[in-house]
């Protein structure tokens, strides 16, 4: 007779994985909610392991990534500011001037939030300044908590893409060397620090056409041309959970990039 | 009739046998207990029934150099176990990229169940488990496997249910085959599920759990209680020998995360100023502390015991070198720490002598 717990292990196992492969379903039923083309600045190829034959694309977006890294004093909260940050539920209702504060706000956790990223490659075409060529032109330029209210606040779903990402307070004060002590005047200010899904597998049927790149795209920018121009593109769709998956890619030629 | 709920109690058993077998002789040459032969005789006769009997159901050691081989051999399974972890891992993901995704959902799905099938196969040939030990370890891995590089493949969302089901995986192994090491890995994954949870409950993304240790106090709790239930049996045969494990587990969350709040107050859920949510938790950590020992003795768990006696003392030395330490001549100050460890040293005494008390 096989015992109990083997049954209850093997249905535990077998529940999970329906779960898992329903929720991967239903996202990709229906109509995506974005179709995003990106370019190998916002999708770049990592290596996962040093036998491994995975390839997975990491999204790349303009945020601060280090914990203690705030950012510069003189830049002010940006859009993400207190108002935004208490419509996200962080409780903003201490003055960030008081020490003690400061200390709270530093410790707080982070929030799951719906995130708004812009592409920006219709801007950038033709204007982009001198050492930026590798730099993501995706950056988050909103957040909220129902992802139907901001998609009709940026209908464009080829320009601004809504997936969960995770949002932190930072607290920023400037420093007054003489008096050794934090100037009044400090403010609250929010960042995204990584979306959840923050990388994309690329399935069989796609990755013939990125197979035959020698480099990951961290090793192509140091040693590779000094335009840094990205070497393919990849449509992305994004499904009912907000997660994305791989519709196409093409490698571009040089007159494409 | 031998009677034993598993194996730890069955060597129990034996080791009392040995021991009671060595204090006869030697109470013989010292001439205090001379049996007559016929009842020496009936007497050897019942222990060595009873070794051969405990021998051949659980396979326990009845000498100190089987009992050395036996630690060798639970060493050699769990470092076998998690080396074919890492080799399952690895392979998985060398041959990934040449696999369609429906050929990858098959492989990933089919690793874990087979090898729940070897371990019931390896449980089913050899009584000691070894074997089907260091292969729930592989299940254990491939599992864990299963969900993570599903989620990967599909490019789902992290969620919160992985710790959980995975927690239901190893516990379930671990009361199948009564083996501890899938159970402490099963109740890491649900205490931090339910801390997991709790932080979700407060509006903060689940994957933040560590940064607010009061997270892990209600699972802290919830294990200690349950601690309590292994040690009546559950049924005829019982789980005693998983008491320790629920115990040590169960204390080492709580202590850690009493201890990390009496140090750092602004990561508290409490609202009040952080001197005073400090002062708090020092409080409760001496008071938790000071019960665990308490009922520690009382039960006879020697594990309670000895943690919450440890984790007393690295409280109280913790609060002397914040209250003394930046006024204190250094020499002066190690001087008064080790006096005060002297005079805790007899109190530990004396609690020793207590617990030995209550064990006759």
């Amino acid at each position: 007779m096989i015992r109990p717990g083997i049954l209850v292990a093997a249905a535990v196992v077998l529940a999970a994985d329906a779960w898992m492969l329903w929720s991967a379903a239903r996202n990709r039923s229906g109509s995506p909610t974005s179709v995003i083309e990106l370019t190998e600045r916002e999708l770049r190829l990592v290596q996962v392991g040093k036998d491994s034959t995975a390839l997975l694309l990491r999204f790349e977006f303009d945020r601060e990534r280090f914990r203690k890294y705030s950012g510069k004093f003189e830049d002010g909260p940006g859009w993400f500011d207190k108002a935004k940050l208490e419509q996200v539920g962080f409780d903003c209702r201490r003055p960030p001037d008081d020490p003690a504060s400061a200390l709270r706000y530093r410790s707080m956790p982070d929030k799951e939030v719906f995130v708004v990223l812009e592409y920006k490659a219709a801007a950038a075409a033709g204007t982009e300044s001198e050492g930026t060529g590798f730099r993501s032109r995706l950056s988050a330029v909103d957040v909220g908590l129902d992802p139907g209210a901001l998609r009709r606040s940026y209908p464009e779903t080829r320009r601004f893409l809504i997936t969960r990402g995770l949002a932190r307070l930072r607290i920023l004060a400037e420093w007054d060397a003489d008096r050794r002590s934090w100037r009044p005047g400090a403010y609250l200010r929010g960042t995204i620090t990584d979306l959840l899904v923050n990388q994309v597998n690329v399935p069989r049927p796609h990755r013939a056409v990125l197979d035959g790149l020698q480099q990951t795209t961290e090793d192509y920018y140091r040693t590779g041309p000094d335009s840094g121009e990205p070497r393919y593109n990849v449509v992305l769709h994004y499904g009912r959970n907000f997660e994305p998956f791989v519709a196409s890619c093409r490698l571009l030629s040089a007159g494409q990039q | 009739m031998i009677e034993a709920a598993g194996k730890r109690d069955a060597q129990r058993r034996v080791d009392r046998i040995r021991a009671f077998r060595e204090e006869l002789a030697e109470l013989e040459r010292e001439g205090a207990l001379l049996l007559p032969a016929a009842q020496k005789a009936s007497l050897d006769a019942h222990l060595d029934a009873t070794l051969a009997a405990l021998t051949a159901e659980f396979d326990v050691d009845t000498t100190e150099t089987q009992k050395q081989f036996s630690w060798g051999m639970r060493i050699a399974s769990t470092l076998g176990g998690v080396a074919l972890c890492a080799a399952v891992v690895l392979f998985f993901h060398r041959i990934w990229g040449f696999l369609t995704t429906p050929l990858q959902v098959a492989v990933l799905i089919l690793t874990p169940l087979l090898a729940l099938a070897a371990t019931e196969f390896a449980a089913r040939r050899e009584r000691t488990l070894y074997y089907a030990s260091l292969l729930s370890l592989v299940a254990l891995g491939a599992c864990v496997l299963n969900l993570n590089v599903l989620g990967t493949i599909f490019n789902l969302t992290p969620g919160r249910g992985a710790l959980l089901v995975w927690s239901a995986f190893a516990l379930a192994l671990a009361y199948a085959y009564r083996l501890r090491l899938p159970l402490a890995a099963g109740l890491v994954c649900l205490v931090g599920f339910i801390a997991a949870s709790f932080a979700s409950l407060w509006g903060w993304h689940w994957l933040s759990f560590p940064q607010r240790p009061e997270n892990f106090l209600i699972g802290g709790v919830l294990l200690a209680a349950a601690a309590l239930t292994t040690v009546n049996p559950i049924g005829k045969r019982g789980y005693r020998e998983f008491g320790p494990v629920y115990q040590m587990i169960a204390l080492l969350t709580l202590f850690l995360a009493i201890l990390i709040l009496s140090e750092k107050g602004q990561i508290s859920y409490l609202p009040w100023s952080e001197h005073m949510v400090e002062g708090i938790y020092q409080v409760m950590g001496f008071a938790v502390a000071g019960i665990t020992v308490w009922l520690g003795i009382r039960a006879g768990f020697s594990i309670a015991v000895n943690l919450g006696a440890g984790f007393f003392l690295i409280l109280l030395y913790l609060r002397f070198y914040h209250w003394w330490w930046d006024w204190m001549p250094g020499h002066f100050f190690f001087l008064v720490i080790g006096l005060i460890s002297l005079g805790l040293l007899a109190v530990f005494r004396k609690l020793r002598a207590r617990m030995a008390g209550a064990a006759w």
